[in-house]
């Protein structure tokens, strides 16, 4: 019997794909149209809305705690980059190794913390940060390394980067699986092959696994850039933006400025900015990373 | 192209027809259901004073009107101003809420605060039965926008006198200068002078700084700055205040992980044993009956700062009030307004105040209870001097908040110094 696939009429196309059309418009497409639109008035909620054309706009160019904001992002997100991918990475080649025992069990576990929420990750690590009777000065302590111990989250020098190991504790595990996954999927004979030539281990990953996964590693970067430029639970939980302003991020001072201080217009053109800022960020490692091309 | 045009028009249509019919969650009640939010954690999960009165009454009120259905929800009170202003911003705001009084202006605006004062002078002694100033907070513009259900000291400094005594304070001190002093004295001996949980934010400016403000002048500079009329946060008084607040942060008189506690871990620190000190509202009285341990509490003390050199008049002076109101929804039209009135008046009423100050609270009514029966620090605090004048940051503007919170964690970690403090809240003030 003969299959043909019969070209779905007009109707068709739209039933099957208004569902899709419909929730995707309603959660993202509309509120920025909607944030954009509010972000050219004076609004505080209710119905008084009063013009003020790029008001907003230029108050924003002009606002040195959200360029502080902005900063402090970019150092946690390059953190954030090296820690999950990097490391991602390098759990990722080890695990392919023969002699890792039991691959599966670790593969699992490192896994694991991706499935926890984010709020719960925040609460954790705020319990292992403890000054008190966290885990981490318990066990600096008793490994007798008691002039390590640090105010891990009242220290304004140090907090992005205690905040960036408990996201990049979460993550890890997801990019792992993502580079396993191409990892696996190298052509044995490949491998083989530089062994018999005599590659070492090491250049074994550098010179045959990376480029040959350099799109999957491309693909991780920027779903690491993206998720980690709009960060905000963990940070939110763990220290509200504080000490002061030290771990403030862009998505948390939108929240402040529409939230407690409920400028939600100028809230709103933050967010316009936040998704101008990624889409450059992301657009512009897009092309350096494409520019470099190894198949 | 064009399909997809077509497409994206009827998605439009199709998403702004559902976004037009969505309902609230929560809202005005309609016909004998009164709706209402409030941040009073249930009674199993906090010794409060407020809220084991507002449920207790509540309870009664239901029994003693089963006609009438009360739909409460509870929301914890670090996220109540968030959700309240959210419940503002979407206009779904229910019967009746609590609020402070620097969103009354937004709210009378937006015509979704009713007043009061009517009823007020309807009802003679209903009106009497409140403290002299309770309603001082809620009068805006000549009218009265909520009830008080509290009158309170935002400012109570709880001492250990064993602690003090090891460094050598038989009494607490009687000047400022010998209360820095004695910071010093304290932490010789290895103790944290003053345990600080100021994670929220709002702690160290609404609790101590404020305070500290009245240490070099009085409510009469707030009034002037509040109206404009020539005070600023520049002012010397201010910026004294900022600086005595370095001066302690700088001498260590305050646990180095303070903005990583909250106000109720400032208070386990303190019941440790391991701070002589915690500065904290009259609520935290409750608290103290209710979960300090046996000999912390046999050696706890009340004071409020003491007085600077030179500025005596100035004593006794702390920020405190009514703080929050109990405000009803401008919107509830007039056939309902009795009832919800005759709900907030049998809940906030004679009895919520007998309950709250029996369990160590400090309703806006006065109680009637036999004041032998009371708790020894419930007894000590009623008997501190106290004068009140407003609370800044919960008069102000939620902009120049914001700004005097955040700024102000920025002087304690050694960011800012107290100069640029006062400039940066000038800045938003004007």
């Amino acid at each position: 019997m003969e299959w043909r696939i019969q070209k779905p009429n007009k109707k068709m196309l739209f039933c099957a794909l208004a569902p899709g059309i419909l929730i995707y418009s309603f959660i993202i497409v509309f509120p920025i149209l909607f944030s954009i639109f509010y972000s050219f008035y004076d609004w505080t909620g209710g119905d008084d809305l009063n013009f003020i054309g790029i008001g907003n706009y230029i108050l924003m160019l002009h606002d040195a705690d959200f360029f502080l904001s902005f900063r402090n992002t970019a150092v946690i997100t390059a953190l954030n980059v090296v820690g999950q991918v990097g490391v991602g990475l390098a759990i990722a080649i080890v695990l392919t190794r023969e002699y890792v025992k039991l691959p599966g069990l670790h593969r699992t576990l490192i896994f694991m913390p991706v499935i926890i929420s984010p709020v719960v990750t925040g609460l954790i690590w705020s319990i292992v940060y403890n000054n008190r009777s966290g885990l981490l000065n318990l066990a600096l302590r008793s490994l007798g390394l008691g002039s390590w111990i640090q105010l891990w989250l009242d220290n304004p020098d140090i907090v992005l980067g205690s905040i960036s190991v408990a996201v990049i504790w979460q993550y890890i595990g997801l990019y792992m699986v993502i580079l396993l996954g191409a990892l696996e999927n190298i052509p044995q004979s490949v491998i083989e092959s530089s062994m018999i030539d005599g590659a070492s281990p090491f250049q074994q990953a550098i010179k045959i696994m990376i480029p040959m996964i350099y799109p999957t590693l491309k693909v991780a970067v920027m779903i690491c850039l993206a998720g980690t430029l709009k960060i905000f639970d963990h940070i939110f939980v763990m220290t509200g933006g504080g000490p002061g302003k030290s771990s403030m991020t862009m998505t948390q001072y939108d929240y402040n400025i529409s939230f407690n201080m409920l400028r939600l217009s100028y809230g709103s053109t933050l967010s316009i900015g936040i998704i101008v800022i990624i889409f450059v960020i992301t657009g512009a490692t897009l092309k350096v990373m494409g520019g470099k091309r190894y198949e | 192209m064009k399909r997809f045009l077509s497409l994206g028009k009827a998605a439009v249509a199709m998403t702004l027809a559902l976004g037009f019919c969505a309902v609230p969650a929560f809202s005005q009640g309609t016909g004998k259901t009164i709706t209402m939010i409030h941040y009073n954690a249930p009674p199993e999960a906090t010794s409060d004073a407020n809220s084991q009165a507002f449920y207790a009454v509540l309870e009664k009120y239901r029994k003693a009107h089963p006609d009438v259905t009360i739909k409460d929800e509870f929301i914890t009170h670090d996220n109540y101003e968030l959700k309240l202003k959210n419940m503002v911003a979407s206009n779904s705001l229910p019967d009746v809420y609590f609020s402070k009084p620097d969103l009354f202006p937004v709210l009378r605006e937006k015509g979704l605060i009713a007043p009061i004062s009517a009823y007020l002078n309807a009802d003679k002694a209903y009106a009497a039965s409140f403290k002299e100033g309770a309603f001082n907070d809620f009068n805006q513009a000549g009218v009265v926008w909520g009830v008080p259900f509290q009158l309170q000291s935002n400012h109570v400094v709880f001492y250990n006198k064993d602690l003090l005594k090891k460094a050598g304070y038989s009494e607490f001190p009687k000047t400022m200068e010998d209360f820095v002093e004695m910071c010093k004295k304290i932490k010789a001996t290895g103790v944290t002078p003053i345990a600080m949980g100021n994670k929220g934010k709002w702690l160290a400016p609404s609790i101590i700084l404020n305070t500290m403000v009245y240490r070099y002048t009085d409510g009469a500079w707030f009034d002037s700055l509040y109206n404009k009329k020539g005070a600023k946060f520049t002012d010397d008084a201010f910026v004294s205040a900022a600086r005595l607040m370095k001066t302690l942060v700088d001498l260590g008189a305050f646990n180095p992980d303070m903005n990583s506690l909250s106000n109720d871990q400032q208070r386990d620190v303190y019941y440790s044993g391991t701070a002589a000190m915690f500065i904290e509202g009259s609520w935290a009285v409750a608290q103290v009956i209710a979960n300090a341990p046996a000999d912390v509490k046999a050696a706890t003390g009340l004071a409020v700062l003491p007085p600077v050199k030179g500025k005596e008049k100035f004593a006794n002076i702390v920020a405190g009030g009514a703080g929050w109101a109990v405000c009803m929804n401008g919107k509830i039209p007039e056939a309902r307004k009795k009832m919800v009135l005759d709900f907030v008046k049998g809940v906030f009423g004679q009895e919520y105040a007998d309950i709250s100050a029996s369990k160590g609270g400090q309703p806006a009514i006065k109680p009637k209870i036999d004041a032998s029966k009371l708790d020894p620090i419930q007894a000590a605090y009623s008997q501190l001097p106290l004068i009140f004048a407003p609370i800044i940051d919960v008069q102000c503007p939620a902009k120049i908040v914001d700004v005097y919170y955040n700024d102000l964690q920025d002087l304690l970690i050694g960011k800012l110094s107290p100069e640029d403090y006062a400039k940066h809240v000038e800045a938003v003030n004007n």
